[in-house]
């Protein structure tokens, strides 16, 4: 197991070492990063103009809402595009290598795709504060929330590679995957909070959304990084995303399991 | 020429149509997919709404709900343009030589090679039921000159996006890897779903004369509305642009084709 584990986090290594994008991350903070923040801050501007309140948050509260779902969203950026390296090792029958390997896939496509947003998250926090500082939003201190924050964000993330990872172990059955995923992507930036925060929908969507994988992927950390959550509440949303992704865990395994099982790849 | 010219980007759309509609489930998706999309932008104007007293700076839910279906008609010309997208790299790979020697516009083969017909028929096709049921069930009183002012005001301004972005594209003759500046445009299309008449006046002039998104959006929505005044101005503005940037494509394609040199082959 411990022999394993190494084996995973040389490739969590070897991945962060060959993300040559290292640049082209700091070029995307310092030239995109202000546009979209600029966006979504004079648009809510114009809205708090009539309101004091949206889905329980006022004007800085908002802005400091999607100050963490856009470091969330550009830290788990490249765990958008497992369905399709998944895809692609399926389709093009690589998998034999991967299969042939003593190792399990799930596990080494999950280590390699962390590679990419552990450099995010160093590259991102300094900005992330400076943008605090700037927009003169609440900077979270207290180590406990911090905390939960991280170990949410992580667990998010896990939420996340999980349904890429089901879309992508699709491709055993429906050979092209790309309609299926860009329909979850819809789905995703409405249910996870990327859009609105989900307080802010309507009644019948909010229960719908409760029902759902994706509020554990933006929502939840970000209210916990709010701080203005009870600890037994951040604990029990905490709990919930567990649940997920023991959910999404097991039907990846049957999906797989089953989907291997009908594999088949010419030629090598 | 002509003639030859547009027999080849037909049989383009063609193969793309039928290389892409192969995937019934995947063409099924994809259809829903952009239903979906237009709908999440639709819960968000009604979730924001909820708490502006059902208007925002003068927009009211059915008409934001056209904006956002005006957004899906200028992606789906897009797709008739993805070339413009590759065409930095082609450059840089030196790929280019495939085109120059064959014996059509080498813009036109290298455009017609990657057309997403069946995609841009999808989006229409969402684009069109959106509109028609916004506009049916929430009454929006239209006429046949605001519609005609609307839609020529899109077509200039989605001109003069892609004359831009084909400009941006040639720019890798000189600067290089210029993936990046097309990233910032792309940012900037975040623009389109949001009323741009509702920001301040420097923005609302740097979205109409420098990235001009308020031509595919805002602009062409109020003029198709009946709103914002007579459209000449924009009609104007539109083709002020169209010209100016495609005398610039013009001039840089000639100077850049000259510049060109690849090894290999």
């Amino acid at each position: 197991m411990v022999r394993r584990l190494r084996v995973y986090l040389g490739v969590l290594l070897t991945r962060m070492k060959s993300a040559a994008h290292f640049r082209a991350n700091v070029i995307a903070w310092v030239l995109y990063s202000p546009l979209q923040i600029a966006i979504i801050y004079l648009l809510w501007k114009i809205i708090y103009g009539t309101t004091r309140e949206v889905g329980g948050l006022r004007f800085n509260e908002m802005i400091l809402y999607y100050l963490v779902v856009h470091f969330l969203g550009r830290a788990m950026l490249p765990l958008q595009t497992v369905n399709y390296e998944v895809w692609s090792e399926i389709n093009k029958g690589k998998l034999d290598i991967y299969l042939a390997r003593p190792l399990g896939f799930g596990p080494f496509v999950f280590f390699r795709s962390l590679g990419a947003p552990t450099l995010e998250i160093c590259l991102g926090v300094p900005f992330f504060l400076l943008f605090s500082v700037l927009l003169r939003l609440p900077i979270q201190t207290d180590p406990l929330v911090l905390a939960a924050f991280f170990l949410s964000g992580l667990l998010g993330a896990v939420v996340l590679f999980m349904i890429q990872f089901l879309i992508g172990s699709l491709t055993f059955w429906v050979e092209k995957i790309f309609g299926i995923r860009d329909l979850m992507v819809s789905l995703f930036m409405l249910f996870s909070g990327q859009l609105i925060p989900i307080s802010a929908l309507p009644p019948l969507v909010v229960r719908l959304s409760r029902l759902l994988p994706f509020e554990s992927i933006f929502f939840v950390p970000a209210m916990i990084y709010r701080g203005a959550l009870p600890h037994l509440d951040a604990a029990a949303l905490m709990l919930q995303q567990a649940i997920w992704i023991a959910v999404l865990w097991a039907a990846a395994a049957a999906v797989w399991k089953r989907g291997v099982a009908r594999y088949a790849s010419q030629g090598g | 020429m002509w003639r030859r010219s547009c027999r080849l980007l037909a049989r383009f759309a063609l193969v793309s149509f039928h290389d892409m509609s192969v995937f019934r489930t995947d063409f099924v998706m994809s259809l829903l997919h952009n239903l979906v999309y237009q709908g999440i932008f639709l819960i968000f104007w009604k979730s924001v709404l909820a708490f502006t007293a059902s208007r925002l700076g003068g927009w009211t839910f059915p008409e934001l709900a056209v904006l956002t279906s005006f957004t899906l008609v200028s992606a789906a010309v897009a797709q008739w343009f993805v070339g413009l997208q590759q065409l930095s790299s082609k450059i840089l790979d030196g790929d280019l030589d495939k085109y120059l020697c064959k014996p059509v516009s080498p813009l036109l083969a290298l455009l017609g090679e990657s057309v997403n017909a069946l995609v841009s028929f999808q989006q229409l096709v969402s684009a069109g039921l959106l509109l028609t049921a916004v506009c049916l069930y929430y009454r929006v009183p239209l006429t046949l000159g605001g519609v005609a002012a609307g839609l020529a005001i899109l077509a200039l301004g989605c001109a003069t996006i892609l004359l831009i972005r084909g400009c941006v594209a040639l720019s890798a003759f000189w600067l290089g890897d210029v993936s990046r500046i097309s990233g910032l445009f792309e940012i900037s299309g975040d623009f389109e779903r949001y009323p741009i008449n509702l920001f301040p006046g420097w923005l609302q002039g740097t979205l109409t004369w420098i990235v001009p998104v308020g031509l595919i959006s805002t602009w062409p929505v109020l003029a198709f509305l009946g709103k914002g005044g007579p459209p000449w101005a924009w009609l104007a503005v539109g083709a002020a642009l169209v010209l100016f940037w495609s005398l610039l494509f013009g001039e840089i394609w000639r100077r850049a084709l000259r510049r060109y040199e690849s090894f290999g082959g």
